[in-house]
């Protein structure tokens, strides 16, 4: 397998939040808090890579050889918690700006997490290319989350429609950059 | 309770208006019938999570009170998973992904913190069933949309005339975004229009 291609696609080809539409519930709050979105989304790329890593451990070395797998979504609830509360504490001593209050449950409910895994399972990418997988799949995610932020603060002196302000408009901007984003696909093949 | 209801119907509808659950609004909706499996699934779990955790609102700590709430929701996400793969293993193949994505959806944990804290059951009942149709509502409305313009079908039957030219990206993620971009702006001119309303009967 050609890890170039691999981390292209990941990152960027089949991109979580623009095509599998995961990690969108901050998006409310990409224009509050431009600060809080990105480290929670940097956080996120250590909480992605370090549950691709357990979870994958354990669908494949307890869960499989067990028969159990049809507890795996409660099992890696339970793992996603346990990771994001762990970062969370780490957080809370090392960046005071940051609130862990705050942080914690855009981090717990965040779906980006759990859909990636549920995604490394689903393709059964194994348990190191899984971990590479979530890696370059939450950088893929930082990637939109940045860009977006940055058009939310160009949006503010253009003249959009009353009723698509907030929400609608970056969801308009998510469907262009999808569109750009499916582009990259033609190049490589 | 019955102002609770109509709420989550159309005022604060949770997909449209709340921008909640936008993960299986933009993923489940390529056609109508995958689109209403996961949110009946959706409506069931989060009428049974918000009534049980109003009704354990006392005994449980407010500390623990979302981590329980998560993995109440989880044990039943993997309940629904398993009957859907039991009785529907086409529909549970389709939905993938987002089927057990429920476990942490957004819709459900946050009427969950927003009404089950109360303790009133009437108001969760209230809420939790306005929210669940409001829910299936906006789902069915994005997959009629784009399942129309996409395919030219309606549940899977042939509704639009011969000569019509799908518009294959609605069935695409962009479509997805553009679909329910659109119908939020047009809810919020109607909510709009209200308002305007109301403040002329006030003048």
């Amino acid at each position: 397998m050609n890890y170039v291609v691999f981390a292209v696609e990941a990152a960027l080809i089949s991109n979580i939040a623009l095509s599998y539409f995961l990690g969108l519930s901050p998006f409310p709050e990409i224009g509050k808090d431009k600060k809080q979105t990105c480290i929670g989304a940097l956080a996120m790329v250590i909480v992605m890579t370090l549950s691709s890593l357990i979870c994958g451990v354990i669908y494949r070395y307890i869960l499989v050889p067990a028969n159990a797998v049809q507890a795996k979504t409660v099992v890696f609830v339970v793992v996603i918690l346990a990771a994001s509360g762990l970062l969370a504490l780490l957080l809370r001593k090392r960046a005071g700006e940051l609130e862990s209050g705050k942080a914690f449950p855009v981090l717990a409910v965040n779906t980006a997490v759990l859909g990636t895994v549920l995604v490394i399972v689903q393709n059964d990418y194994g348990v190191l290319n899984g971990t590479f997988y979530g890696f370059m799949a939450a950088v893929g995610y930082l990637i939109v989350i940045a860009m977006l932020s940055s058009i939310d603060d160009e949006l503010k002196y253009s003249d959009v429609p009353k009723s698509f302000r907030g929400v609608p408009i970056l969801l308009v901007a998510a469907g262009l950059m999808a569109i750009a984003f499916h582009g990259i696909e033609v190049l490589g093949g | 309770m019955s102002k609770r209801f109509w709420k989550g119907i159309f005022e604060e509808n949770p997909v449209l208006v709340l921008m909640l659950g936008l993960c299986p609004a933009l993923g489940t909706t390529t056609a109508v019938k995958p689109a209403l499996a996961m949110g009946i699934a959706t409506a069931i779990v989060l009428i049974a999570v918000e009534l049980v955790m109003t009704l354990l609102s006392h005994a449980v700590h407010e500390k623990v009170f979302m981590v329980v709430s998560v993995l109440l929701t989880a044990v039943l996400t993997s309940i629904a998973e398993y009957v859907m793969a039991q009785n529907f293993p086409e529909l549970h193949e389709e939905l993938g992904i987002y089927l057990p994505l429920m476990a942490i959806s957004s819709v459900i944990l946050s009427r969950v913190s927003a009404v089950s804290k109360s303790g009133s059951l009437a108001e969760a009942l209230g809420d939790s069933l306005g929210m669940g149709i409001g829910f299936v509502l906006a789902l069915a409305t994005v997959s009629s949309v784009r399942e129309l313009l996409g395919a030219g079908t309606w549940f899977g039957l042939q509704v639009m005339p011969e000569g019509f030219q799908p518009v294959a990206a609605f069935s695409m993620a962009p479509g997805a975004f553009f679909t329910v971009a659109f119908l939020a702006a047009a809810m919020n001119v109607k909510a709009r229009r209200k308002a305007s309303e109301t403040d002329r009967e006030g003048e």
